[in-house]
């Protein structure tokens, strides 16, 4: 099996040394997103179509009925599936969870599931004995890095662009029995997304190691103060800050910090890793960058809801069948 | 040249391709390249989707090599390929000591290179030492899928010296397609005009290694030109010549503003 | 085509296509569609040019064309998209491959011999005669310069006549015919997209 891409010496300095002039290898600034594009499918609702850059993303919603669990008898199911097959890159291997997946699913798990994007008890049918299980199946069909944060926007998008079908229920007591009604009969039904949770994953690079590594001088890095006598420093020159790395950047940075927020400026998780020191000051700004790439995508999202509500919309029918409409 | 567009399993016309006009009493001698598989006796397979090509060479015998032309696809080794790697780990002893060198996207990633095949290695002491994550630029001497890893050396067949080859520090690498690496690699004049390299080298100096398992490396003034030129080889790829031209000036014109 | 841990083939490359389903996770149907697309892509991949090599097609279902009780569509769609990702990725190839999905179904009248074909049908002309279904057939059909050399998948479901089945067998021909011309014009696009950097 193909082991895990090594990137060179060569790139790396050379990636460390491009950072110091502050210049990216695809030219963008440090806190610009790739292009980034959304789209829904033509025919199926909650089927979402990311690309952010070279990275692709599917994510595709459905519901059924289940029974609940039966400690929570007036909540829905929702289960978010991110399983990589070797189709976003051949390192990933079929069957098998990597280190990387597993951090990939549990910020996803984080930023969508227990942040209560969904509103779960919306989904209760008959408490106790019938809810919807909302399920989200993430496909990741390109790597180029932000894996995360790509199958965030899509999993956000489609949970908001997806529609189950109506139902009603008869009868009562025991006898109680439910109908669902097949999209063309009955308008469908909207889930209850209570918020738009985004994420934005920055890349860390700490600069002196690079200036050491061009220099030829060994192992000063390792020797990285934690002392408090340049604090100063790291704020502002030591460490370069990345939104939404490539891959490559993804492999040679030395550490990264995953920020979930929405656009009421509520953080709804944060996940660092690597071995680069973030101060309050980084985490602050940080923060102020993740709400703002939210509120932009989140403002992305809303348009491309639009464009396909009004083309599914052909001579007004939707908005005429509408339950809350006057008879 | 003919550009006829071929799908696996066509049939190949022969009789179009080979000018037998002129000494028609030799048998025409034909020699298949990639994508072309011979079964015996005379039947002719296309197993690649490309442009059937066809060179005509009068010396030193006049033979038709007829191909098929494909512009991406993964990259398969071959004997005097030059491919750019990365040294993934050493094994061996003092005296004989082998390095093992990954060669991304290919169908056979790990190539197997000896310390002692680089110019100047007769002894031990001049030898380079490489350490893990070097990029070396070499040469496949050996290689069949049926037999193992692919053979590298690290200097000139013809004169035995260096003659580029070896460990390659500073600069960049990228990743293009393997049909862009070939035409990068193929003599001028070959593919009609001018490369992207030509109207780059015109603008401003740079060094450049190309592998054909579609990586290059580059070295320039800056890391901002270098950033440029890589950005100017991948994205022209596609382009016109006139395009291209266009397009690569700008380029290069934007990274000298900053 | 990425060398195997340790069921390396030392003569011929080892194939190996791995389908992931669209929603949920991978069942029998997913090992069903994989061991037919093997069956299909299998006598066609020139494997003994890549010894000691693995060939690994994976195939995500983005969207099923099939309505839950069927994957005829599903399957053909997966052989004519793997075929199209080889011919792409430069494995050596012996000849072409379409595949395609007939329909047979009653319309109003019990009398099999009278039933209608569909062919090829979107999801939603399945659903409409989903309960009139009589038989399913899916069919690939392998072609050397545009002509039909062999049958290489005939998957049959439900009730047929031995005619029925001849009848697919040319309505599949002609599909096949027509499928493979647009893999043909898809190929000569790209081609020529790729080589626009040879005109002056």
């Amino acid at each position: 099996m193909p082991r895990d891409l090594t990137p060179s010496t060569i790139e790396n300095t050379f990636v460390l040394k491009a950072l110091t002039e502050r210049i990216r290898l695809d030219n963008r600034s440090f806190n610009q997103l790739r292009d980034l594009d959304i789209s829904f499918s033509s025919t199926d609702y909650g089927v979402v179509d990311v690309k952010l850059g070279r990275t692709r993303v599917i994510a595709r919603i459905s519901a059924e009925i289940t029974q609940p669990y039966a400690d929570r008898p007036y909540d829905g199911l929702f289960i978010i599936s991110t399983e990589i097959s070797p189709m976003a890159a051949p390192t990933f291997e079929a069957g098998r969870k990597s280190e990387d997946e597993l951090v990939i699913s549990r910020i996803i798990e984080k930023s969508i599931r227990r942040s209560g994007a969904l509103d779960t008890e919306a989904l209760c049918i008959i408490s106790g004995e019938k809810c919807w299980a909302v399920r989200a199946d993430v496909h990741f069909l390109d790597h180029d890095g932000g894996l995360m944060d790509a199958a965030c926007i899509a999993v956000s998008a489609g949970l908001l662009h997806f529609r189950r079908p109506d139902i009603t229920i008869v009868g009562v007591g025991s006898r109680r029995e439910i109908i669902v009604h097949p999209i063309t009969e009955r308008v469908p039904v909207p889930l209850a997304v209570l918020h738009v949770p985004i994420c934005v994953t920055f890349s860390f690079f700490d600069v002196r190691k690079a200036s050491s590594a061009i220099a030829g001088l060994p192992g000063k890095d390792n020797t990285k103060a934690e002392g408090d006598d340049d604090v100063e420093e790291e704020n502002d020159s030591s460490t370069a800050v990345l939104v939404d790395a490539t891959l490559q950047e993804e492999l040679l940075r030395h550490g990264y910090m995953s920020v979930t927020a929405n656009t009421n400026r509520e953080i709804c998780q944060i996940q660092k890793g690597g071995d680069v020191a973030v101060d309050v000051g980084k985490l602050l700004s940080c923060s102020e960058a993740a709400i703002m790439v939210a509120e932009k995508v989140t403002k992305l999202i809303n348009k491309r809801l639009k464009e396909d509500e009004a083309r599914r919309n052909v001579g007004n029918l939707l908005v005429e069948a509408r339950a809350e409409n006057d008879r | 040249m003919s550009s006829e567009v071929i799908l696996p399993g066509d049939p190949i016309p022969l009789d179009s391709l080979i000018d037998n006009a002129e000494d028609s009493d030799s048998a025409p001698v034909i020699q298949l390249g990639p994508g072309i598989l011979h079964i015996p006796p005379e039947t002719l397979l296309p197993v690649r989707a490309g442009t059937l090509t066809n060179l005509t060479r009068s010396k030193p015998q006049k033979s038709t090599t007829v191909y098929v032309d494909t512009a991406g696809g993964r990259y398969v080794p071959a004997v005097h390929d030059t491919i750019l790697g990365t040294v993934i780990g050493r094994f061996g002893d003092q005296e004989k000591s082998f390095y093992r060198v990954s060669i991304p996207d290919s169908a056979a990633p790990i190539g197997i290179l000896s310390s002692a095949a680089f110019a100047n290695a007769a002894s031990r002491h001049t030898r380079p030492n490489l350490s893990t994550g070097a990029t070396v630029y070499a040469r496949i001497s050996a290689f069949s899928l049926a037999l193992g890893e692919p053979e590298l050396e690290c200097f000139d067949e013809k004169t035995g010296k260096e003659g580029g080859f070896g460990e390659l520090k500073g600069g960049m690498l990228a990743d293009v397609s393997t049909g862009l690496a070939r035409r990068l690699l193929a003599p001028s004049g070959v593919y009609g005009g001018s490369t992207v390299v030509e109207v780059l080298g015109q603008l401003v100096p740079f060094e450049i290694a190309v592998g054909r398992n579609g990586r290059i490396w580059i070295d320039s003034e800056s890391c901002r030109m270098t950033v440029a030129i890589i950005k100017a080889i991948q994205e022209t790829e596609e382009f016109s010549k006139e395009q291209m031209e266009e397009r690569v000036q700008k380029i290069i014109k934007d990274a000298r503003q900053k | 085509m990425e060398v195997n841990k340790r069921d390396e083939l030392p003569d011929v490359a080892t194939l190996e296509i791995v389908v992931r389903p669209d929603v949920g996770v991978t069942s029998t149907r997913e090992q069903f569609l994989q061991d037919r697309i093997m069956r299909v892509i299998a006598p066609v991949i020139a494997l003994e040019l890549h010894p000691r090599t693995l060939i690994q097609i994976v195939v995500q279902i983005v969207q099923s064309g099939d309505t839950k009780i069927l994957n005829t569509i599903t399957l053909s769609a997966s052989i004519n998209a793997t075929y199209m990702a080889l011919l792409d990725a430069g494995v050596p190839l012996r000849s072409t491959v379409s595949a395609t999905s007939i329909i047979y179904y009653t319309a109003g009248t019990s009398d099999s011999s009278k039933a209608k074909v569909l062919i090829d049908p979107t999801r939603a002309e399945l659903e409409k005669i989903e309960k009139d279904i009589v038989s399913v057939h899916t069919i690939a059909y392998e072609l050397k310069g545009g002509k039909i050399e062999r049958l290489l998948l005939s998957e049959s479901v439900g009730s047929f006549t031995e005619d029925q089945v001849l009848e697919c067998y040319d309505t599949a021909a002609n599909i096949c015919d027509e499928t493979n011309r647009t893999m043909r014009e898809a190929v000569t696009l790209g081609v020529q997209q790729k080589s626009r950097w040879r005109e002056a």
